[in-house]
C-alpha cells in the first residue's frame, strides 16, 4: 500500500487533526491510530512528529489541552477543539472543497491525466 | 523540551508498549520497538523546538546568562574582601605595610574557595552546587554584596584615609588582571585541545 508524500500529509494535517477532535475529545498516541484507522493506513503520523503540530494548533487556540486519567487508569493529555478551532475548520473545508473541485475539473477535462 | 513536552511523550511511550504487549511481544521486544517508532532525541528536540521557541532560546541563553553573573558575583565578593580585610586590620591593629599582605591573602582564598567549588563539581562530589549557582541566588548575591560594597567604603573612607584606600583597591586592580589572564589561558586551552579532539575524531 502506498503511502501519501510527506508534503500532502504535512498540509492536511490541520484539517485533519481538527476534524478528528471536532468528534470528540482524544490524545496523541490515539489520534494517530484514529487517523491511521481511517486513511486505511495510508497516513501515519510520525510518533514525535504529532505532538509539535498539536502544540501549534493549541498555540493558536484551535484546541485545548488538559491532563485526564483515562479508563486504563493512566494520566494522558487530552486535548479539544475550540470554538476559534471549529471556525477554522469551516474555512480548511473550504479551502479543501475548493481545491477538490479545481482538481475534479481539470481531470473531467483531461481523463488521460488519470 | 518542557516538562509537559516529556510526561507526554512518555504516556504515548506507555501507550504504545502497551498496545505491543496485546500483540503478544515481550515487555523488553515492545519497548524496543515504541522507543524506534518515536524516533531519536535530536530529531524530536528539533520538532518540538520548533513550536517552543521562547522557551528554547530561554533554555539557550541561561548557561551564559548564569557564567556572567557568576562573574559579576565573584568580582563584587573580591571587592567586599577588599574592603574588609582593612576593617580586620583596623581591628587588629595591623600596620600599613601588612595591610596588603591581610587583603592578598583573603582574595588568595576567595580564589581557593571557588577553585575547589569547581574542582569539586568536575569530580561530580555529591555537592549541590545547582541551588548556589541558580539565577535569584546569584542575583541576590551580588546586590547584598553591591551594597556592602558601597556602606564599607563609606566606613572606611572615616576609618583610614582615601590614599590607604587607594592602595587596596591597585591591589585588587591587580587582582582582577590576574584573574582575568588566568579565565584566558584556560578559555584558550580548552578551545584549542577541543578543536584538536574534534579533529581526531573526524580523522579516525
Amino acid at each position: 500500500m502506498k503511502k501519501l508524500s510527506k508534503e500532502l500529509i504535512g498540509a492536511s494535517s490541520i484539517p485533519i487533526i481538527l476534524s478528528v477532535l471536532s468528534k470528540k475529545e482524544s490524545y496523541g498516541y490515539e489520534i494517530i491510530q484514529n487517523v491511521k484507522e481511517i486513511s486505511n493506513g495510508k497516513i501515519e503520523y510520525g510518533d514525535g512528529t504529532l505532538y509539535p503540530v498539536l502544540h501549534k494548533l493549541e498555540k493558536k487556540s484551535f484546541i485545548e489541552s488538559y491532563w485526564k486519567i483515562g479508563e486504563s487508569g493512566r494520566k494522558r493529555k487530552y486535548y479539544k477543539i475550540s470554538d476559534k478551532g471549529r471556525k477554522e475548520l469551516l474555512t480548511e473545508k473550504e479551502s479543501w472543497t475548493i481545491i477538490n473541485q479545481i482538481i475534479s475539473k481539470l481531470w473531467k477535462i483531461e481523463p488521460s491525466l488519470i | 523540551m518542557t516538562d509537559d513536552n516529556i510526561n507526554e511523550l512518555e504516556s504515548h511511550l506507555e501507550d504504545e508498549i502497551h498496545e505491543l504487549q496485546k500483540l503478544g511481544l515481550s515487555a523488553e521486544e515492545s519497548m524496543l520497538i515504541a522507543k524506534k517508532r518515536i524516533g531519536n532525541i535530536e530529531e524530536l528536540v528539533t520538532e518540538f523546538s520548533k513550536v517552543n521557541k521562547g522557551i528554547y532560546f530561554k533554555n539557550k541563553i541561561i548557561p551564559y546568562l548564569k557564567g556572567i553573573l557568576l562573574f559579576v558575583a565573584f568580582l563584587t565578593i573580591t571587592s567586599l574582601l577588599a574592603n574588609l580585610s582593612i576593617l580586620i586590620a583596623n581591628k587588629l591593629g595591623v600596620n600599613d605595610k601588612n595591610l596588603s599582605f591581610v587583603s592578598v591573602g583573603l582574595l588568595i582564598l576567595s580564589t581557593f574557595i571557588l577553585l575547589m567549588f569547581s574542582y569539586k563539581k568536575y569530580k561530580n562530589v555529591n555537592l549541590n552546587i545547582r541551588k548556589l549557582t541558580s539565577i535569584p541566588i546569584l542575583v541576590s548575591t551580588i546586590i547584598v554584596s553591591k551594597l556592602l560594597t558601597f556602606l564599607s567604603f563609606h566606613v572606611l573612607n572615616r576609618l583610614i584615609g582615601i590614599s590607604h584606600y587607594g592602595v587596596l583597591q591597585m591591589n585588587l586592580s591587580i587582582y582582577k588582571l590576574i584573574f582575568v589572564f588566568f579565565i584566558l589561558i584556560i578559555s584558550c586551552v580548552v578551545f584549542y585541545s577541543l578543536k584538536q579532539e574534534n579533529k581526531t575524531t573526524i580523522l579516525e
